[in-house]
């Protein structure tokens, strides 16, 4: 090996050392603690090891189990339909030509809000005398009426309606980033052969920007299974009751309400499962849309 | 409808008639009321002061006494240009070595590195909280910078990577023939050339921290550090009758990050769609 090779491998792992370093630190490391934790009684000072009774004790007994799961099901459920809207737009667009660009820009803008923000506008528009239930006055709807934010049913309802409603511009705009990149050809080839618009979309633009489609999909999962935490924060505490409470939150309250670090600590590793097992098949799903295309 | 000309073809679609055309227009114009709607109501209801009827500025210019604006927003700011900063330089020069000064073992860092993209925040943030609370890190800025660069470093890296990879060999190679040093050829070179990626990574880390809550709620709960997007979560709970308040603060916390959004959309675009083109 020559004197250059030498030096060029040296600087080399100089320049990941600082990476590296921090990524074990204050990623890898905790990874491990969590691990460890889950496995312990803690309050944050001192640990007991009580082998997997988080698990089985802590969070497969928990009485508010299958209200929480149901929760994360619901809003999991949506994103199928908010990334169909974000889909039916993205086509939209690309049919208009050059004012795409204003909508575009209208649709994405609350990707540049904080979900702290977002909550303050929802909870606004919500409340008993919010924005939604003077609209419901005006035109005669006073029997609709209600504290949107105080009922579970309606509360659920609108974490889910406010959270696609956030997403749905960035999913647009990754979609019709998508669907800009195909062939214009192709459209012309099927709507020669007489295809309709709706089966030129379906045959041709959907096969086409399935790796488009996964990303947005995948990123919206990873975001409400662990990033909706201030939407829940500031909208609902993830009340009334448990009827708004996500895992990703209750993991909040087991260690911050209830000092349970060790219980928290657990349902970050299911957390951290799930994502893991959601990052796999998008991977997945990568490579054989990558085989389809060779 | 009637075949156009070539020229009046717009990427190479059939344009719409009138009808259809009309149609598809006043749906985009209806989503887009839909959009920017909440937005328009927060700002009515801003200038709504309780107990009165009719609207005025009260509670925009009672803002400052309500919530430390000035201080909240520094604060907020320290963290999302630190952040921004220092993920623009650390992620680059991993980049650079991942793509330019291979070493043996450095696809396997690179695999790890990107593999972190997986660890949600939230999964380890109680053994990291109470780590940095034992280390004395809580409250500090440099210490929860640590915590948003470390947790958005795979992505980073990974995009710098890439970039750094479709940039031709004979650019360091040339550099270093001159006699100039790793370093150098980094600073002077490389960086130089890398400039779209730094502004997507550094405005897509200013918008992420700027907007976060978790992390700044638990690692900067001091009165004196805590964040723009901490004052107005806890005060949502505190004065939830004083919706005006709120509501213009949620505005003006709002204001940064729109206008890197505008100014900067392009790039911002580029760095959520990177996943789908590899």
């Amino acid at each position: 090996m020559s004197a250059l090779e030498r030096q060029r491998r040296r600087a080399g792992r100089l320049f990941v050392i600082p990476v590296v370093l921090i990524s074990v630190a204050v990623v890898g490391v905790p990874a491990v603690q969590a691990v460890y934790y889950s496995l312990t009684q803690w309050n944050g000072l001192t640990s007991v090891f009580i082998g997997f009774q988080n698990y089985t004790t802590g969070i497969l007994r928990d009485p508010n189990l299958t209200q929480i799961l149901t929760n994360n099901g619901i809003i999991l459920a949506s994103i199928p339909v908010g990334v169909s809207c974000s889909l039916v737009a993205a086509g939209a667009l690309t049919r208009i030509g050059r004012s795409s660009r204003f909508f575009r820009s209208v649709f994405f803008l609350p990707v540049a809000v904080s979900w702290v923000a977002i909550a303050v506008a929802a909870q606004g528009l919500l409340s008993y005398t919010g924005g939604l239930n003077s609209v419901l006055r005006f035109v005669g709807l006073s029997g609709l009426q209600r504290d949107w934010l105080g009922e579970p049913t309606t509360a659920l309802a609108a974490v889910v309606f406010t959270f696609n409603w956030a997403v749905f511009g960035l999913n647009t705009v990754i979609l019709y980033a998508g669907m800009s990149a195909v062939d214009p050809s192709l459209h012309e080839a099927a709507e020669l052969d007489g295809a309709g618009s709706i089966a030129t979309l379906w045959h041709v633009t959907l096969p086409l920007i399935r790796r488009f489609i996964d990303l947005a999909v995948v990123i919206t999962v990873v975001t409400a299974l662990t990033q909706i935490f201030a939407l829940i924060f500031v909208m609902t505490g993830g009340g009334p009751g448990y009827a708004t409470t996500t895992l990703e939150f209750s993991l909040y309250e087991d260690a911050f309400t209830n000092g349970s670090f060790g219980l928290a600590a657990a349902v970050g590793i299911i957390l951290l499962l799930i994502t893991l097992v959601v990052a796999g098949l998008s991977m997945r799903s990568g490579i054989k849309s990558g085989e389809h295309i060779s | 409808m009637t075949r156009k000309g070539p020229r009046e073809i717009r990427g190479g679609r059939r344009p719409m008639g009138l009808l259809s055309r009309t149609i598809v227009f006043s749906c985009l114009l209806l989503v887009a009321f839909i959009i920017v709607a909440p937005f328009a109501y927060v700002f009515v209801a801003s200038l709504q002061v309780t107990g009165t009827s009719g609207l005025s500025w009260a509670n925009w210019s009672g803002l400052l006494s309500t919530i430390p604006m000035v201080r909240d927003m520094s604060n907020s700011a320290i963290l999302a240009v630190g952040s921004a900063g220092v993920m623009v330089i650390l992620a680059s020069m991993a980049g650079f070595a991942f793509a330019k000064l291979r070493f043996p073992g450095s696809q396997a860092l690179l695999f790890y590195c990107i593999g972190t993209i997986t660890v949600p925040v939230i999964a380890v943030i109680i053994p990291e909280y109470v780590n940095f609370s034992k280390v004395g890190l809580l409250n500090t800025y440099y210490g929860t910078i640590l915590v948003y660069v470390a947790f958005n470093l795979g992505l980073c890296v990974f995009f710098f990577t890439s970039y750094f990879r479709s940039l031709p060999d004979s650019l360091v190679e040339s550099a270093l023939v001159d006699g100039a040093s790793y370093l150098k050829t980094y600073f002077r070179i490389m960086l130089p050339m890398a400039v779209p990626a730094v502004i997507t990574v550094g405005v897509l880390m200013f918008i992420l921290v700027w907007n976060d809550l978790l992390v700044a709620l638990l690692f900067m709960p001091g009165l004196d550090t805590r964040t723009i997007g901490v004052a107005l979560a806890t005060l949502t709970s505190q004065h939830s009758n004083n919706l005006g308040a709120v509501t213009a603060g949620a505005l003006v916390s709002a204001v940064p990050t729109v206008l890197v959004y505008s100014f900067f959309q392009r790039y911002l675009v580029t760095g959520v769609t990177m996943g789908a083109v590899k």
